[in-house]
């Protein structure tokens, strides 16, 4: 897994840089609560979403919302490549800023 | 009804298309485009043109013995279908099975159908011939030609030298793998006669228009999607409109959507895909959208929930959606796809019955008093003549009463691909009095009236005592008294005691988060085995506590039973608590596990 801090240069005001991660996460920490039929505080950002039993379905379900949220796509194995909501939330800033960056 | 058989083949079905419209689109197919969905198209005459190459060229390269089934690999998409035809152009039996892209379990899969069938050819896309070749050369399988269809493959190859097949009625048009393990692949031969009696079978029951549009998500190397969704519409010059799974599964509202733009009359899913649809299609998704053109939704997975059937309808009467579309079916790939579904014209039918006598195998009106069960309804057989037989006895039951459903006729498939033996068993059994050549389909249920209600699978039922006990009921129960329980996450099966011979239930259950922290789990373990001694007069059921997502679910929902069962007695369930029976803990691998005496009855 790399996450590639050295590449924030993306302006600072998008609400989606990498700096605004920390509200990315509570968002995802929502969703991935919710298709594991947990309350968001049962979800911890740095434990694995394999001990919270998630399924293909779950998993699925939790990179079309990532979607179609941000617009861009993902691999249905997101969930699985990252596996914590810190380690998604972070991929996802990298992938966001790269994007405002093009 | 005796009716006029349409085509002889699908080829000729795809043929009679092609002289009639040759310009209609045939086959729609909808990319995931980002978050967008962008649709790509094939008409008849291309389609017809495709294929013609497809035969052609598989006719050229066939090296060694033609007879041999030809693997389609490929995603679920139009370069999929024009093989498919192309197959059928060429006289060649077909294999549709899923694109082994990932490695593990799909892997193992299709190797283990390339060693089943002896297959002779593979046709995939280029991007992945390089990929399939290398696997060919490490199975060890010699003389597999592996040939790609994209543009440039085609490139050059003259579609006029196409000369059309000589096809039998009983030739094998192809195998279905939908229904064995990975370890006993188990092939259904479907014949061209199989395959027009079913299309035509459903063409009647669902009173399909010529020119029909259907649209789904299922995946086309299964029969649902493959018989019903794409060669339905083709039997009868209309289009069919297809998107992956895991398109559906990110977005459900992109199958409604997909109802809505291409105005599809016929879909069909699993009970599961409705369900997903209710929890998760939110208002703002499905403003604007109308469902009004929808004539037939089939619901085809089992168990057909009546709570999913009435919550579906709910959702999106107000989108145009009319009660009688909702379509509970039953069918199996070894009756080709479909043995019975409702009226597409009247609502489907739901019975209340007694759960006491439902256990003695009859369906008896519920009493006010007693525990009721609700069964849906899933039609009346079509063109295939069903019966209900006692599986021991063999002897013929007569109206409500429930036995294993055996089936007759045009439909019912060849056997399965070099099983003779099980083909034996189970496609030529004979009753009691002397009727022969039925399929035995391992499923219970019974006939009222004409109508067929399916209550569950003979394996994974659990008999005590001479009474019959359905898994799901079990399951439903537990999860019923109690917060603790996770709904839909439970599984029941019995286990064999190795010195005692008898058989032994298993409850494993998962726990909700909560519960599973602060709960006292010895007394929820306690709590389940004396609920199953109240409500079943199950004394010493053995429980495992679990936390969630540690069932086991197949991609459309259905809990993996058998599969929970060989998790459990390997020791591979991670285990928050459990109350072991001493045979039943006997049979576990060698750990920390204490057993209950074994004279325990449940504690109150």
């Amino acid at each position: 897994m790399s996450i590639a801090h050295d590449t924030r240069t993306a302006p600072v005001e998008h609400p989606l840089h990498p700096d605004h991660a920390p509200g990315l996460e509570v968002w995802l920490a929502e969703r991935v609560a919710f298709h594991l039929h947990r309350s968001p505080d049962e979800i911890d950002p740095d434990t694995p979403l394999a001990d919270y039993g998630i399924d293909s379905v779950a998993a699925i379900s939790i990179c079309g919302e990532i979607e179609e949220r941000f617009r861009i796509a993902v691999s249905p194995t997101i969930a699985y490549d990252f596996p914590t909501v810190h380690a998604i939330g972070d991929h996802l800033a990298e992938q966001l800023a790269a994007k405002d960056t093009r | 009804m005796p009716h006029q058989l349409q085509h002889r083949t699908l080829t000729d079905a795809v043929r009679d298309g092609v002289h009639r419209h040759p310009e209609r689109t045939a086959f729609v197919y909808l990319h995931e485009d980002g978050p967008d969905m962008r649709p790509e198209e094939i008409g008849y005459a291309e389609l017809d043109r495709r294929a013609r190459v497809v035969a052609t060229r598989l006719r050229e390269a066939a090296k060694g013995d033609p007879t041999r089934p030809v693997l389609l690999l490929y995603p679920p998409t139009l370069d999929f279908v024009t093989a498919f035809i192309g197959c059928f152009y060429a006289g060649r039996t077909a294999i549709p099975a899923p694109l082994p892209d990932e490695p593990g379990e799909r892997l193992a899969r299709v190797s283990s159908i390339l060693r089943d069938a002896e297959v002779g050819a593979v046709l995939t896309l280029p991007e992945y011939r390089q990929a399939i070749g290398a696997w060919l050369t490490a199975t060890g399988i010699p003389d597999v030609v592996c040939l790609s269809t994209g543009a440039q493959d085609d490139a050059g190859v003259d579609a006029g030298l196409w000369v059309p097949p000589a096809v039998r009625d009983t030739d094998v048009a192809f195998l279905q793998y939908s229904s064995g393990s990975t370890s006993e692949p188990k092939g259904v031969m479907v014949t061209h006669a199989n395959l027009a009696a079913n299309e035509e079978a459903i063409r009647t029951a669902m009173r399909t228009p010529d020119g029909v549009v259907t649209g789904s998500w299922l995946p086309l190397y299964h029969d649902m999607g493959l018989i019903g969704m794409t060669l339905q519409p083709l039997w009868v010059g209309g289009t069919s409109v297809q998107m992956s799974p895991v398109s559906f599964i990110k977005q459900p509202h992109r199958w409604l959507r997909m109802i809505h733009d291409y105005r599809v009359e016929g879909t069909a899913s699993p009970d599961f895909g409705y369900d997903l649809c209710v929890r998760r299609v939110t208002e703002e998704q499905s403003a604007g959208l109308d469902l009004s053109t929808l004539r037939v939704a089939l619901n085809g997975a089992e168990p057909v929930r009546a709570g999913t059937l009435r919550a579906f309808v709910q959702r999106f009467a107000g989108h145009g959606l009319r009660p009688e579309v909702v379509l509970p079916s039953y069918g199996l790939a070894e009756n080709t796809l479909l043995v019975s579904s409702g009226d597409t014209e009247a609502p489907h039918l739901e019975l209340t019955v007694d759960a006491h006598a439902l256990e003695r195998d009859e369906l008896r009106p519920a009493r006010s008093d007693r525990a009721g069960r609700i069964l849906v309804g899933c039609g009346r057989p079509t063109d295939t003549e069903a019966l209900i037989v006692d599986p021991v006895s063999l002897e013929v039951l007569p109206d409500g009463r429930v036995g294993e459903i055996w089936l007759r006729g045009p439909s019912v498939a060849a056997g399965y691909w070099n099983r003779p033996e099980l083909t034996a068993q189970t496609f030529r059994a004979e009753t009691a009095d002397g009727r022969s050549g039925y399929f035995r389909t391992g499923d219970l249920g019974a006939l009222l009236d004409g109508e067929l209600y399916v209550t569950g699978r003979i394996k994974e039922m659990l008999i005590q005592h001479g009474r019959n006990l359905y898994p799901q009921d079990i399951e439903q129960a537990i999860q019923d008294s109690g917060e603790a329980f996770r709904r839909g996450g439970g599984a029941v099966f019995t286990v064999t005691g190795r010195a005692d011979g008898r058989s032994h239930v298993v409850v494993v259950q998962e726990l909700r988060a909560r519960a599973a922290a602060e709960d006292d789990l010895p007394q929820l373990a306690a709590a389940v085995q004396a609920l199953l001694s109240r409500r079943f007069q199950l004394a010493g059921v053995s429980v495992v506590l679990v936390q969630q997502g540690v069932i086991r679910k197949t991609t459309s929902g259905k809990t993996q039973r058998t599969l929970m069962r060989q998790l459990f007695l390997d020791g591979a369930l991670p285990v928050l608590h459990q109350r072991l029976q001493r045979p039943v803990a006997d049979l576990l691998p060698a750990t920390d596990v204490t057993p209950e005496p074994a004279a325990a009855s449940p504690r109150p």
